[in-house]
């Protein structure tokens, strides 16, 4: 069953993907392009299904782990790569998770892409992201897991530049690609020192036990003492990071936007940027053991956090606004697992990946009834033209904020909650303060969003496009999506982190459950009271005082730069970080060419070409010249017989 | 067993056979009337067809008779499991050339019968050249075969080329001939003896003389000349760049690979003793050989002249197999004749059935265009280069990492070494070629490939050659369990 799970996305990426070579040639005919859509779309359900299955009969059985090792991979030394599956009620959630999005997103985009695109092609493209991520989760080994994590940042680089004909998407793929390849350095640092450490890079051997018979052990280098489970944890906290696009490593999420709304969704709610959280909570062993790691994720997640949310506020385009809006949840996740709150974490990444599959592919409803506009000051009183679509944002958006009754609150306090009832130390409070303002900024975005795209006055032009409710397609994944971004909260939340959360996560790391009437907390009206007053500033900025915006402008011309301008990140990477090694390299360039390349290669081959051309020279075609040389050669071999090897 | 006194005539069986069949088509063309020229080309056409019916059967003729070990008409003619793998290969080799020829002998204008009756015993020659277990026997047969081929190559008469460079193989293979003659007599006047056997008896203690040092010399030269190796190799680009490419077939395959084998039976069995005297002097012409042939052959652009080069490096490549005896060494060096020899007759096959503004192919950069003319073809050719080019999934690869296993083996790392350096410097021409016929600009479709009618044997054979170049993974392990059963009994 678990080979069904697993292979199906990548049948699905084969057929689509061959049929997409032949639907190159017709010039994308209708017929083969439905084909396509309808057998991966087929499998990939199909593959969620059977995950569903597998996963109820798990947790009836009450099986913690199933390990499947199909055979040895490769040995060398004490080195022993097993290829196999391991199934745990964590690993079945989230395939099921990955699955069910993939699911939505591969229905969705027939009624997404434009008909002149190569609708096959995306299709397979997105049965192997979904298969390199079904992979990743259900990896048994850091080795096999590292496979699924470069597919999964190729494939992103595929779908990225999905429409490679426009100049935006492939600088976008290319930045995706090289910042998530600069990371997998950490991968591959924490993967070998694992190894040299405990040895063993399987996920059964990184338990509790093993790490702390050599948490002890330290090594020093420049005469600084590091501990080594300090610098495994910060080398794959470097690869988690970039994936799941913290602060400082997330320069590409926001241009990843370039891609189809659909991958867009895929991307943030399932399979590229929950990787890094995943990879994570596998390796929480180490996370347990590592104070030092904690507290870096604590404040690099508090910044992403609070940045996201805040950039989030001045985004014009509708996307980029849910992008910044995952970065910001994305470090709320970090932000339980920085107080060794991992139920909570996955808690977070479970329903935000349904409310955030439902922002992205409402989004799109909203881009595809205007037309392909995307900026949202372009927009306005949309909700009597698509009133489905409306309801199902609003409802996303309810979730994001955390709104009692919706999914997100439930993760979202209980992340709230672990961070308040941790020790107090200075990062912690950091943390849970950057949090807190968090929430008033997201709800300050969400609103700010519902409102320009929705209420106020019409600002496209009527005339030129003719707004429309989406297909029912769409809507149906629509409401399928918001329907599980109300439930998934309310009773899955006994399950993740409450008193019954010992049974999915028992075994995997030490599992803090939330007392019942945790819930009963303030920390709850806090939050409502902050979001009530973004709604306020929203209604008075938005509605009623429209000058206040460009007052505001006026008044901190720095302060709103710095925001619009994304802190200025881009360029600053730019400048310290691109421009030099684009110049160095051109340098290195040409020293090579002058140096190596002139005097070595060039040289060699050149010195050879000259030696041919001689000897070429001495075939005159005489007969009597060619006789002499051969009569020549036999006295040279005698003399070199007789005199020089002295033989007599 | 027919036995005539006390000679068994039963194992020379495929020579009998071949040489009753060459006076058979002999016979049948002289009675047949053939006035005018089609009636030729329709004569030529049925006996070639005799004459690869008979080779087959030759070839079956030799497996039946087996590895055994049998010596006969006075200990002149010899059967051994090693003679047995020499002559499966040289009839296999042969049969393909002649299939992949026919049209372009008969397009060439040669449409003589006789042609084939003279082709049949260069086969026998080179046939008793291999089962020669006597000088004598050697000598004789290796003149059977230079005069074959001097016949094949003037009887391309209307081809000026082809004579001239018939004229210049005779003078100097004279030459040859006579140093080898020399050395013979020298051998004979040490040892009193000509017989393989007894030498190999006589010397086996070991020998140290100024008169068989020179024997041994001269032999070296006479052979070296007919192998080609440097300084004895003159003649070789402008022979090849005279004769058409099928008579360019036999010397640079048929020929070659006879006289290498005939030559590490002539190091290995009479002057086995004297080992330590002869590995110096091969060590020499192989370095010298390896220099030349591998450095000069990246300035030619003439096909034929690189391909004389290109022996004369893969010949000196292949003699690094007969430093030192070994079972093993026989088996790869097997392997690598059969790789290098495939790869080659599918080169100059195909390039057979094209032709330039109706000329046919003699310079490299008349491929220019292949690829987007006949990609199929374009790719075959690659293949066959990247083969010979000895780069890895082809057949090239294996037979040249096998050879220079046992090379490594036998402890000549330095030599092996060179030797392998050396062949990256002829990876430029194979490529040089491959650029050509794939990114080179050209003007119009001006190739055409003429083999297209109704040959389907000879696209058949090309083909297999392809498939046996890509696909040698899969025969490596069957083939070298053949070999290595065969060799066991050596």
């Amino acid at each position: 069953m678990i080979w069904y799970i697993v292979s199906l996305p990548f049948l699905g990426f084969l057929v689509a993907g061959i049929i997409s070579i032949f639907n190159a040639k017709t010039e994308n005919s209708n017929s083969l392009n439905f084909l396509a859509w309808l057998l991966s779309t087929a499998a990939t359900g199909l593959s969620a299904a059977i995950s569903l299955w597998f996963l109820i009969s798990m947790i009836k059985m009450s099986e913690t782990t199933i390990v499947i090792e199909a055979q040895n991979w490769f040995i060398s030394g004490n080195l022993i790569v097993n290829f196999g599956f391991t199934f745990d009620k964590l690993v079945a959630i989230m395939v099921f998770v990955v699955g069910f999005i993939s699911f939505m997103v591969h229905f969705y985009s027939y009624f997404y892409i434009n008909k002149e695109d190569n609708l096959a092609r995306f299709q397979s493209y997105l049965s192997l992201f979904t298969f390199s991520m079904i992979f990743l989760v259900v990896s048994n080994n850091l080795i096999e897991m590292f496979i699924g994590w470069e597919l999964i940042s190729f494939c992103s680089y595929l779908l990225i530049a999905f429409w490679y004909k426009e100049e935006a998407p492939k600088k976008a793929s290319a930045k995706a690609f090289l910042v998530n390849r600069f990371a997998d350095v950490g991968f591959l640092l924490g993967t070998f020192s694992l190894f040299a450490l405990i040895g063993s890079m399987n996920f059964a051997d990184i338990n509790a036990t093993a790490i702390s018979n050599v948490a002890w052990m330290h090594f020093n280098i420049f005469g600084i003492d590091i501990n080594y489970i300090d610098f495994i944890a910060v080398c794959f906290l470097l690869a988690a990071f970039a994936k799941s696009s913290q602060i400082i490593l997330h320069i590409w999420l926001p241009d990843a936007m370039e891609a189809p709304t659909p991958v867009s969704a895929l991307l943030h709610a399932a399979t590229m940027v929950t990787a890094g959280v995943f990879l994570i909570i596998k390796l929480a062993p180490i996370y347990e053991a590592s104070t030092m790691a904690r507290n870096i994720i604590l404040v690099f997640a508090g910044i992403t956090a609070l940045y996201g949310a805040l950039v989030a506020c001045m985004q014009k385009d509708i996307k980029r606004i849910i992008a910044y809006s995952t970065m910001s949840q994305l470090g709320y996740m970090f932000l339980a697992i920085g107080v060794g709150a991992f139920s909570a974490a996955f808690f977070h990444l479970f329903t935000h990946a349904f409310f955030k599959a439902l922002l992205f592919l409402g989004a799109g409803s909203v881009i595809h009834g205007m037309g392909g506009e995307q900026n949202i000051n372009k927009m306005g009183n949309l909700w009597r033209k698509m009133p489905i679509t409306y309801i199902c944002m609003i409802i996303g958006f309810l979730a994001l904020i955390g709104v009692p009754g919706f999914a997100g609150f439930y993760s979202k306090e209980a992340i709230l909650n672990f961070l308040y009832m941790d020790e107090q130390s200075g990062y912690v409070m950091f943390a849970y303060y950057s949090a807190i303002i968090a929430v008033f900024f997201t709800s300050f975005y969400s609103l700010r969003l519902i409102i320009n795209v929705f209420h106020g006055k019409e600002n496209y032009n009527k005339e030129h496009i003719h707004v429309h409710e989406s297909p029912v397609g769409i809507l149906f994944v629509l409401i399928t999506l918001a329907v599980l971004s109300i439930l998934t909260g309310t009773f899955l939340y006994d399950s993740f982190v409450g008193e019954t959360s010992a049974f999915i996560f028992n075994g995997l790391f030490t599992v803090k459950t939330m007392p019942e009437e945790a819930l009963e907390h303030s920390i709850k009206y806090i939050t409502m009271g902050l979001a009530f007053i973004a709604f306020l500033l929203v209604y008075v900025i938005y509605i009623r005082e429209k000058g206040l915006s460009g007052k505001m402008k006026k008044t901190f011309p720095s302060v709103y730069n710095l925001v619009l301008n994304k802190f200025y990140f881009d360029e600053i990477y730019e400048y310290c970080i691109v421009n030099p090694s684009l110049k160095l390299s051109r340098k290195l360039g040409k020293f090579d060419d002058n140096s190596y390349d002139k005097y070595g290669v060039n040289a060699l081959a050149g010195f050879m070409y000259r030696v041919s051309r001689t000897f070429s020279f001495l075939q005159t075609g005489f007969i009597n010249f060619y006789a002499v040389i051969m009569v020549l050669g036999v006295f040279l071999i005698l003399t070199y017989c007789f005199f020089i090897l002295g033989i007599k | 067993m027919i036995n005539i006194g006390s000679s068994n005539f039963i194992i020379a069986l495929p020579e009998i056979y071949l040489i009753i069949v060459a006076f058979l088509i002999l016979l049948v063309g002289l009675f047949t009337r053939a006035a005018d020229n089609s009636t030729k080309i329709l004569l030529f056409n049925r006996l070639s067809s005799l004459n690869i019916i008979a080779i087959v059967f030759s070839f079956i003729l030799v497996y039946a008779i087996g590895d055994v070990y049998v010596e006969t008409f006075h200990n002149l003619y010899i059967i051994s499991p090693i003679v047995f793998l020499f002559k499966l290969v040289i009839i296999f080799f042969f049969l393909v050339i002649v299939i992949l020829a026919r049209v372009y002998l008969i397009d060439r204008g040669i449409n003589q019968f006789e042609y084939i009756v003279v082709m049949l015993f260069f086969l026998v020659g080179n046939l008793l050249m291999l089962s020669a277990n006597d000088f004598i026997a050697f000598y004789v047969s290796l003149e059977l075969t230079t005069i074959c081929s001097y016949v094949l190559m003037f009887m391309d008469r209307k081809d000026v080329p082809s004579i001239q460079a018939g004229i210049k193989y005779f003078l100097l293979g004279v030459l040859g001939t006579a140093f080898l003659l020399y050395g013979i007599s020298l051998v004979y006047g040490y040892t009193g003896l000509t017989n393989f056997t007894e030498i190999r008896t006589s010397l086996s203690g070991g020998a140290q003389n100024w008169v068989l040092l020179i024997g041994l010399v001269m032999i070296l030269v006479g052979v070296g000349f007919k192998l080609s190796l440097v300084p004895f190799h003159m003649w070789t680009p402008d022979v090849y760049k005279g004769v058409n490419k099928f008579v360019l077939l036999l010397l640079s395959i048929i020929s070659k690979f006879s006289i290498l084998f005939i030559t590490i039976r002539i190091l290995w069995e009479p002057f086995g003793g004297i080992i330590d005297q002869w590995q110096q002097i091969i060590i020499l012409l192989i370095i010298v050989s390896a220099l030349i042939g591998f450095i000069v052959a990246i300035y030619q652009t003439n096909i034929k002249s690189f391909i004389a080069y290109s022996s004369i490096a893969n010949m000196s490549y292949m003699l690094m197999v007969a430093l030192s005896p070994s079972t093993v060494a026989i088996k790869n060096l097997i392997i690598f004749s059969l790789a290098y020899g495939v790869a080659l007759i599918g080169f100059v096959g195909t390039l057979m059935m094209l032709k330039k503004d109706n000329q046919p192919i003699t310079s490299i950069y008349d491929l220019k265009g292949l690829s987007k003319n006949y990609p199929y073809l374009a790719f075959i050719l690659s293949t066959f280069l990247v083969s010979m080019a000895g780069l890895p999934i082809t057949a090239g690869f294996f037979g040249k990492i096998l050879v220079l296993y046992s090379v490594f083996l036998s402890k000549f790392y330095l030599l092996g070494a060179l030797v392998a350096l050396l062949t990256v410097v002829m990876m430029y021409f194979y490529l040089k070629v491959i650029k050509i016929m794939y990114f080179d600009s050209f003007e119009d479709d001006s190739i055409s490939f003429y083999a297209s009618k109704s040959n389907f044997l000879a696209k058949f054979t090309l083909g297999a050659l392809f498939a046996f170049s890509i696909l040698f993974v899969i025969f490596l392990v069957p083939l070298g369990r053949f070999l290595e059963v065969v060799v066991y009994l050596l």
